[in-house]
């Protein structure tokens, strides 16, 4: 719409029949004759009554036959009587189309282009195109005419003639001055050097119209004498003569003069015969006027068609400029170009004046401090700005005589005329601009109406490129505070993940990037060095080059000068909003390396340090280049506050890593590495720690040998299955004294109740009984007779075991027994089985029965009927069976750890 | 699944203390401060009501143990009410139901 309203030609927009106006740019308006005042009334109303211009001249009927037949027309030149008072007509281009609605033509919209200037011209190119057979004869250059038109008349008429021209000051000049005596020609042609006074007859004919006869002997009517030409009176020897008016179109153009050595020459003929020739010189001076104004009128036409296809061009730029400095652009190289002005300035209003945002000659050493006017009174711009009006500088003198204290400045730029415009939009001051010729110049109504026009579209793209950038800044304000939520929640999420820390610092890494900066690293301190642990890069082009860079040029891991070292040791996060060449410069190590590195668009920079407990283990570089962003202190501090996030979540996930690390290990020493082999028996153990834990579960299991394998061969194999109480360190130290204790007391072949008491005792000696804790367990021992095998099992308080035989029925133990630990006399409850070839023995821990899922508690009747499907499979694959079971029903986390050993009579073997 | 409630009654000089829900690794620090402040209190009965848990680990038989093994240095009479549910299925598994004094409902002990 703004592009409409700055539109130079007349744009309008009507509704319905009565053609109401919806919509009329300034340039319909004043085309229309609608002032300001009323411009702003007319929308609603029908075109004829807000234009009483528009009746009678042929436009309305236009428009009715547009609306009536939907087909569109066009006038190329429709006349519009706006002005009566001055009776001119203006002359457009009309061009109307039709408007369809739903129910076929709705309205109309119309252009016009103004035509009437070069109308103008053309006219008179029209006329003088008619005359030129009248005037054949007539040479276009009117002193050649005038020359032989003079010796023409001193053939017929005389023995002098003069043809004089009136000057634009009035003044009369001897434009040709002809004797018939060769010898006396050149003095005759002085007289052009003593052209006649105010006083002379030429005047009064000039005044008259009228022919005038003279008597010459013995005067001097052009005052000759007086003038020192005495001589020249006298050798010229006239005695009688005639001037004539040369008149063209009602004007007087000077006058045609003959003169004759005879008294008395002239009769009545011959003031007929030089009023004809007066008459065609008069019709050539006129054709030759008329052509240099035809000339002039046809390049003032062409200029006016030429600034106004330059207006439309700079106003189509600058619809399309999005900044001030775009804007600026625009105005300075095209404006200055529509105008012929040698400079264009452009200049916004800001906090500390005008500043210079754009000019043609935009000097690279224009310094910045020297782009800001304070705006004070005193100089043609700030005066422009502060006064709201123009301020047209005609030439050099003017500026001494009007702005002394400006004109050194304006002399040393080469300039004359200047027009300072001021800038604004709703009566808001935006800015500035100013232009500048090297030649004095008289800025024509023309030349400022321009000069407004470009200052009026110039202030609305300013202000829409200010509301423009603010609403970007706004956008981007928004989405940068999005992106760093959710950046920070995605941080933890991140940080706290199951992965190794490598991994997880690179996500992180991958999270900042572009969101926060074009680059982030991360370096961590390990075995005091300070390590790059990861690093992402907005644009993933770019790591191979970063890769191959940092292995040419290897950052300076303990140099004070590296920057992550530099932070890591002193804890402080550093900020470089700016990265100049000078830093790139001082960093590189040679000229590759600089080149490298100003290669790499560096824009600004931060490093933050990773500190826990006060000390620093590694820090996040955020590196902006591609996205030009700067950082400030803002930026800072949240990368100030990742940092602190990352940094615990790393604290936490290292000491984890730790316990869990420490955990595995302890876990790994309480069981068995792997199970023994036995002869005849099938053997598994399965073993899962509580999901979501990082501490030593309280579970155990074992087979072992019970004594020399080679000894009497009675008993030789124990086996065991335990659930210590509770977790951690404590449950750890129980579960190592259960091992030891029951492999020590296997050894002396005593029974398996004698094997449990004698733990039982062991660890109240121990732990105090006031501690209570407790285990559980059975203790078996087991001896292959090659047939079958023969378990002897004690139970303390364990879950009972149960046989699988091997058509599929689920025989379950008595179990019972009291726990361990607690009381001094325990009960122990002895079991026996007895496996045949296919047979299985199944122990478990209480992480199977008490087991709880969604579907509530897992309990001995489920394991029993999964273990009943285990039938006619191998030993591992019946523990695997239990182990998937239990886990998919509490949903792959068990809460408590789980153990499972298997042992499995074999088939068939000797 | 809902997390570990306890409740406590006065009744004369016995103290019941309730729980309700699941009794793990997680609460044993809640149950073990409402048993401490009973016992602080100096009853001469003190009735631990396991009938409303839905779920008990070791954690939990422990911090029970701990109670008896205090009371019995203090003087004062453990109880215990186990129901027929969890709690019952998981003391008598353990060989704890002969060794702890476990009465039929809360009623007995008036």
């Amino acid at each position: 719409m703004d592009l409409l309203t700055a539109a130079p030609l007349a744009v309008g927009v009507t509704r319905g029949a009565q053609h109401l106006v919806e919509l009329l740019n300034p340039a319909a308006a004043m085309l229309l004759g609608i002032s300001a005042t009323a411009w702003p009334q007319v929308m609603g109303k029908p075109l004829r009554d807000v234009a009483p211009a528009l009746v009678g001249c042929g436009v309305l009927e236009v428009l009715d036959r547009v609306y009536a037949t939907g087909t569109p027309h066009r006038e190329p030149h429709q006349r519009i009587l706006v002005r009566e008072d001055r009776g001119e007509a203006q002359v457009v281009d009309l061009t109307c189309h039709p408007r369809y609605g739903r129910d076929g033509v709705s309205g109309l919209r119309w252009y016009g282009v103004d035509l009437t200037e070069q109308l103008q011209a053309s006219h008179r190119l029209e006329f003088l195109v008619e005359a030129g057979p009248v005037l054949l004869e007539a040479s276009l250059e009117h002193r050649d005419a005038l020359d032989r038109a003079a010796h023409l008349a001193v053939r017929a008429l005389g023995d002098l003639c003069v043809i004089n021209l009136r000057a634009p000051d009035g003044s009369l000049v001897r434009a040709a001055v002809v004797h018939a005596d060769p010898e006396l020609a050149a003095i005759a042609a002085r007289l052009r050097l003593f052209p006649p006074l105010p006083d002379s007859p030429n005047h009064q004919v000039l005044d008259s119209g009228r022919p005038m006869v003279l008597q010459l002997q013995g005067r001097d009517p052009w005052s000759l004498a007086s003038r020192g030409q005495q001589e020249l009176l006298d050798r010229l020897g006239l005695a009688s003569g005639l001037v004539v008016p040369i008149v063209a179109r009602g004007r007087m153009l000077g006058t045609f003069c003959v003169c004759s050595t005879q008294p008395d020459r002239y009769t009545d003929e011959d003031i007929a015969l030089v009023e004809g020739m007066a008459l065609r010189a008069g019709l050539a001076l006129d054709t030759a006027a008329l052509y240099d104004s035809e000339r002039q009128a046809r390049e003032l036409a062409d200029r006016a068609a030429g600034r106004a296809a330059g207006l439309l061009r700079v106003t189509a730029a600058l619809s399309g400029a999005a900044s001030p400095a775009s804007v600026a652009e625009v105005v300075a190289a095209q404006g200055a170009d529509l105008l012929g002005a040698c400079e264009g300035m452009l200049y916004v209003l800001a906090a500390g004046g005008l500043t210079l945002v754009g000019t043609t000659n935009w000097a690279p050493q224009t310094r910045r401090q020297d782009r800001t006017v304070p705006l004070s009174a005193g100089s043609p711009l700030t005066d422009a700005v502060l006064t709201g009006v123009p301020v047209w500088l005609d030439s050099y003198q003017d500026v001494l005589t009007r702005y002394p204290q400006s004109a050194a400045v304006h002399r040393a730029g080469g300039y004359e005329a200047t027009a300072c415009l001021p800038l604004a939009v709703e009566g808001t001051v935006l800015g500035a601009m100013s232009f500048s010729f090297t030649a004095p110049r008289e800025f024509t109504t023309n030349d400022r109406t321009l000069l407004l026009t470009l200052a009026g579209q110039c202030a609305q793209a300013l202000d829409r490129a200010r509301l423009y950038a603010a609403e970007q800044d706004a956008r981007a304000a928004a989405e940068r505070q999005r992106d760093r939520i959710a950046v920070l929640a995605e941080a933890s999420l991140v940080l706290d993940a199951a992965q190794s820390q490598e991994q997880r610092l690179q996500r992180l890494t991958q999270l900042a990037v572009p969101r926060l900066a074009d680059w982030c690293a991360v370096h961590l301190v390990r075995e005091g060095r300070v390590e790059q642990i990861a690093y992402a890069h907005s644009d993933p082009d770019k790591i191979s080059f970063v890769e191959q860079f940092l292995r040419r040029y290897p950052p300076p891991q303990d140099d004070a000068a590296s920057g992550a070292a530099q932070v890591i040791h002193t804890g402080t996060a550093k900020l470089i909003s700016e990265i100049s060449d000078a830093m790139l410069a001082e960093f590189a190590a040679d000229q590759t390396h600089l080149e490298l590195l100003r290669a790499l668009g560096l824009v600004s920079a931060m490093i933050v340090p990773l500190t826990v407990h006060g000390r620093t283990v590694g820090s996040i570089t955020l590196v902006a280049a591609e996205s030009g962003q700067r950082f400030g202190t803002a930026d800072l501090t949240f990368a100030q506050d990742l940092a602190t996030r990352a940094a615990l979540a790393l604290d936490n996930a290292r000491l984890y890593e730790e316990q869990r690390g420490i955990a595995a290990t302890l876990q790994a020493a309480l069981l068995p590495h792997e199970l023994p082999v036995i002869p005849g028996v099938e053997l598994a153990g399965r073993y899962v720690a509580a999901g979501e834990t990082n501490e030593v579960g309280g579970d155990l299991y074992d087979v072992f040998a019970s004594c020399d394998p080679g000894g009497s061969g009675l008993h030789p194999w124990s086996l065991v299955i335990g659930d210590v109480c509770g977790k951690g360190a404590a449950a750890a130290a129980l579960t190592a004294l259960i091992r030891y204790t029951v492999r020590a007391e296997a050894s002396h072949l005593l029974p398996p109740w004698q094997v449990l008491r004698r733990l039982n005792e062991a660890i109240i000696r121990q732990l105090a009984t006031i501690d209570a804790r407790f285990c559980t367990a059975i203790y078996g021992q087991l001896t292959p007779t090659g047939q079958d095998i023969r378990v002897t099992m004690a139970c303390a308080g364990h879950i009972a075991p149960r046989v699988l035989r091997r058509g599929g029925r689920v025989e379950v133990g008595s179990g019972g027994g009291t726990i361990l630990g607690v009381y001094a006399e325990p009960a122990l409850a002895r079991e026996d089985a007895h496996l045949n070839p296919g047979d299985t023995l199944l122990l478990v821990t209480d992480g199977v029965t008490e087991a709880r899922g969604p579907e509530g508690h897992y309990g001995e009747e489920r394991l029993d009927a999964v273990l009943a499907r285990g039938a006619g499979f191998p030993a591992g694959v019946i523990a695997d069976l239990i182990i998937e079971d239990v886990l998919g029903f509490q949903a792959g986390t068990p809460r408590d750890d789980v153990a499972v050993l298997v042992v499995q009579a074999g088939c068939g073997q000797g | 699944m809902s997390q570990l409630e306890v409740q406590r009654e006065q009744q004369g000089d016995v103290i019941v203390v309730a729980f309700r829900g699941e009794f793990d690794y997680a609460e044993v620090t809640t149950a073990q401060d409402v048993i401490d402040a009973a016992e602080a209190d100096g009853p001469a009965i003190l009735l631990l009501d396991l009938t409303d848990l839905d779920f008990l680990d070791s954690s939990a038989v422990r911090v029970i143990l701990q109670a008896d093994n205090r009371a019995r240095v203090a003087g004062r009479r453990l109880a215990l009410v186990t129901g027929t549910g969890p709690p019952h299925r998981v003391l008598s598994l353990l060989g704890l139901t002969e060794r702890l004094d476990v009465v039929a409902d809360r009623t007995v002990l008036r």
